[in-house]
């Protein structure tokens, strides 16, 4: 579980979020959108403990393990090491069968010898991905992954997302600027304000899951949509 | 067909400035005595090449050299690293490290040779102040100037230290490392080469290009330098294919 209080975050003089409030269950998947510049990297390097310079209350389980992707799938990996040592990174006791099962599902079990220049933003994106669900991480953390990959790259890696997710259920929070996504891949949707970021509102996505693309021509999705451009 | 055009690109230059240095030699615009033909000096220097007393004088120098690069780069990556690492601690010696650097670096070596005498130890730890803040301050560069993602990674993931230094913030910093290494050797090979041209040094090119200066052998001076210029060439090119076999991923 996750819970935010009070949360206040200045750069200096420069005030970027404002009285967050909210509560993210364990398992939950979180979608935060918001203008550019609303605070919601910022917010995501707050929750995960990157940066401990604010005022307000930021708790966690005590056994919080996060992971991160980045927008940038350059970013996301570490250019000099190859598919399976950006997985195991320092930890070399990793579980060997959950290695090659997550990386099979993520199509990369056959690259695990490439280097990332060798591949896709899509696969390093998925890479990222993989490496959070291999270590366990119980918070997802991804920031606007899909958005310098090309819409095919885009499903794909969304899809294998969530079939990680049906599979292992971590709490995922995503920052994402397309509605489809959003509401595709989430619980709850979370709109920020402009800067300084506050919270507009909060939309609960009820659709089924597993959820399937073809989801989003259903008139359920389109009454979710509307209700999220709302707020926009 | 392609490959001769290319290479004859590659020699067109200094062709051109052997036949402007022919010009200039018929013309007489100099004196002839301290303007040689460059045809005698270009038949010395390959004289030389096979000449024992000079190999060995450029494989002394050679050795001074990377015995000077050697012990700069590992004084200095590291050094630069950490400080890279640690702006703070960066800003607290960066007035020391600029000060040291703005020094003209030859008026420390008497007291290098006060200490240390004449041999190669002074020679080398000359050289050695010289190269080695020149790559500490290029790797500390490039620890600034990493993508700062990666350490991100580092920290969600709980990397050791040792792991973040020798895994992420050193290959990192790679590009930015050689890049000192490079500017290093060839200030390494300035250094010991005017070292060895100090009173009291009795061996290595510098002392030969002196030695020849004062025996008023024209021609074998040149030819001398021509070899520490082929040193410092060869030397960057062995660099650049290190690097480029080492940052494979660029
Ligand atoms: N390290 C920082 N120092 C100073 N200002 C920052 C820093 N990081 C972000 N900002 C500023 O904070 C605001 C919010 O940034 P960010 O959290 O990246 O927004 P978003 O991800 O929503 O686009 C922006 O105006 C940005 O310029
Ligand atoms: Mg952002």
């Amino acid at each position: 579980m996750l819970r935010v209080k009070n949360l206040v975050k200045k750069y200096s003089d420069l005030k970027v979020l404002d009285n967050i409030n909210f509560r993210i269950d364990d398992g939950e998947v979180v979608s935060i959108i918001g203008p550019n510049g609303s605070g919601k990297t910022t917010l995501l390097n707050l929750i995960s403990g990157l940066d401990k310079d604010f005022s307000g209350v930021i708790n966690h389980t005590t056994n919080a393990k996060f992971g991160f992707v980045f927008q940038n799938s350059d970013d996301s990996v570490l250019p000099w090491k190859t598919v399976i040592e950006n997985i195991h990174l320092h930890d070399k006791n990793l579980d060997k069968k959950r290695i090659s099962k997550i990386l099979r599902e993520t199509n990369l079990w056959k690259f695990r010898n490439k280097y990332p220049y060798q591949l896709s933003g899509g696969m390093k994106q998925l890479l990222a991905i993989s490496r959070a669900f291999i270590h366990e991480c119980n918070f997802i953390i991804l920031d606007e992954p899909f958005s310098s990959l090309d819409c095919q790259m885009a499903s794909l890696v969304r899809q294998k997302l969530m079939q990680l997710y049906e599979s292992e259920k971590p709490t995922v929070i995503i920052v994402s600027h397309n509605l489809d996504d959003a509401i595709l891949l989430s619980d709850r949707i979370v709109v920020l304000s402009n800067r300084p970021g506050k919270i507009k509102g909060v939309v609960n996505i009820g659709l089924q899951r597993p959820r399937m693309e073809s989801a989003v021509l259903s008139n359920e999705f389109l009454d979710y949509k509307r209700e999220v451009a709302k707020l926009i | 067909m392609k490959e001769t055009f290319r290479l004859s690109k590659y020699f067109a230059v200094p062709a051109g400035i052997f036949a402007l240095a022919v010009i200039i030699y018929y013309l007489g615009i100099f004196n002839k005595l301290l303007f040689p033909n460059p045809a005698i000096i270009l038949k010395e220097f390959v004289l030389l090449l096979t000449n024992k007393e000079i190999v060995s004088e450029f494989g002394l120098t050679f050795s001074r050299v990377l015995a000077t690069v050697l012990i700069s780069a590992l004084i200095g990556i590291p050094a630069g690293l950490v400080l890279g690492y640690n702006k703070s601690l960066y800003r607290s010696f960066e007035f020391v490290i600029d000060f040291c650097r703005s020094i003209p670096p030859i008026a420390l070596f008497p007291l290098f040779m006060l200490f240390l005498g004449i041999g190669d130890s002074s020679k080398i730890a000359y050289g050695v102040w010289v190269a080695s803040l020149v790559i500490l301050v290029n790797t500390s560069y490039g620890v600034f100037h990493l993508n700062k993602a990666y350490l991100k990674i580092a920290q969600v993931y709980n990397a050791t230290k040792l792991y973040l230094f020798s895994h992420i913030i050193f290959p990192a910093a790679l590009p930015n490392i050689f890049a000192g290494l490079r500017i290093g050797a060839s200030l390494s090979l300035m250094a010991i080469i005017v070292t060895e041209m100090f009173i009291g040094s009795s061996n290595g090119l510098g002392h030969a290009i002196l030695d020849a200066q004062l025996n008023y052998k024209i021609p074998q001076m040149y030819a001398i330098i021509l070899m520490t210029g082929l040193m410092g060439y060869l030397i960057n090119q062995v660099l650049m294919l290190i690097e480029k076999r080492t940052i494979h991923w660029i």
